[in-house]
């Protein structure tokens, strides 16, 4: 995501690329191929999530009573909104409509602080309850080993929320260049891409949701 | 192919598939439909299946963003083949273990009781102190 936009806004072609259109595509083949890293990435933790449910599936049962289906849910539809309206900054970015952009680029960037919001509420009833990874789990009334599905809680949905975070970051900055009118139908990889990754954080969230909060 | 492609007002060609609002509601649309879904049938219990329920209604929202809102479905092959590779990895990682996991008690009983003998110890142990399993205390 090199802004390629030199000291004048129409320079955006990077001197080693034949043309715009090649540099996109490459940008985005690049940002695809980050994406795949990340799918891996995440992959590893879902993998530990399905080997330890194996193991414990009494725990895994009882426990995940204790997630919130209403906070989750809610949760779930903030992420699949914030999506949407990324998707439809993007397309603002692709007609050059630089009011559009930054409007829908506020508004994702406000819905991923209302999902870190409704995430710091469970936490932080979690944390009040006891009910933490390892020998910090102090609850009571959970049979068999429910130390090891709050690890497995924490650990998936705690580098979910960094990836939130990141996402506000990288969202917060494509916002600000877009007020300045750098992005439009010549020129919108970086709008494109920061797009990609924070779909992706809605496709894990998409699985995560499911398999901690819903299925028993 | 792509009907309506962004232009610029000079005539350079972005290349780029410009979609239609309107499949965008539709598609947000469905992906809540399927969230309320996915919640309601998760209230039922099902028992063992749930899980493959609950995966098959992620696997249908997924590939919808998937394709409409990462724009695979206009995107080059060779973007679609990236993503697709990584969910190839993925299944052969996730299949591979399960088989490990799932076969072990046909060579070894003990390995593949051990995970569920030590939840039922823990939950006995419970049961007798009505308190949960002390998890090991680190000898610092």
């Amino acid at each position: 995501m090199i802004n390629a936009a030199g000291p004048e806004h129409t320079a955006h072609l990077e001197h080693h690329f034949a043309s715009a259109d090649q540099q996109r595509g490459a940008a985005k083949l690049g940002m695809w191929i980050f994406l795949a890293t990340e799918i891996l990435f995440f992959g590893g933790l879902f993998m530990a999530y399905g080997a330890l449910r194996y193991f414990y599936p009494g725990t895994f049962r009882a426990a995940h009573e204790y997630l919130s289906i209403p906070l989750g849910g809610l949760n779930t539809a903030i992420l699949i909104t914030s999506s949407l309206t990324m998707a439809l900054a993007v397309r603002a970015a692709q007609i050059s409509d630089r009011k559009q952009l930054v409007r829908f680029l506020a508004v994702t960037l406000l819905l991923a602080g209302a999902f870190l919001v409704v995430k710091y509420i469970e936490y932080s009833h979690k944390f009040h309850l006891g009910l933490l990874p390892g020998r910090y789990y102090t609850a009571k009334g959970i049979p068999g080993m429910p130390h090891v599905f709050f690890g497995v809680y924490f650990v998936m949905t705690g580098l979910h929320g960094v990836h939130v975070i990141a996402g506000m970051i990288v969202i917060a900055w494509v916002l600000i260049r877009g007020r300045q009118g750098r992005y439009s139908a010549a020129y919108y990889t970086p709008v494109e891409n920061v797009g990609l990754y924070w779909h992706l954080v809605d496709l894990v969230w998409i699985f995560l949701f499911p398999l901690l909060y819903l299925v028993r | 192919m792509s009907t309506a492609s962004a232009a610029t007002a000079n005539g350079e060609h972005a290349g780029e598939h410009v979609t239609p609002i309107k499949t965008y509601l539709k598609i947000y649309g469905a992906l809540l439909v399927l969230t309320y879904l996915t919640v309601q049938v998760s209230l039922w219990d099902l028992g063992d299946p749930a899980i493959y329920v609950a995966l098959a209604v992620a696997i249908v929202k997924a590939t919808l963003v998937a394709l409409y809102f990462m724009h695979l479905r206009h995107d080059t092959g060779f973007n679609r083949f990236v993503f697709v590779s990584s969910l190839l990895f993925l299944v052969i990682f996730f299949g591979l273990t399960m088989v490990d996991l799932g076969t072990r008690g046909d060579v070894n009983e003990i390995q593949d009781t051990f995970a569920l003998q030590q939840e039922k110890a823990a939950r006995e142990r419970m049961v007798k102190k009505q308190a949960p399993p002390a998890p090991p205390k680190p000898t610092r």
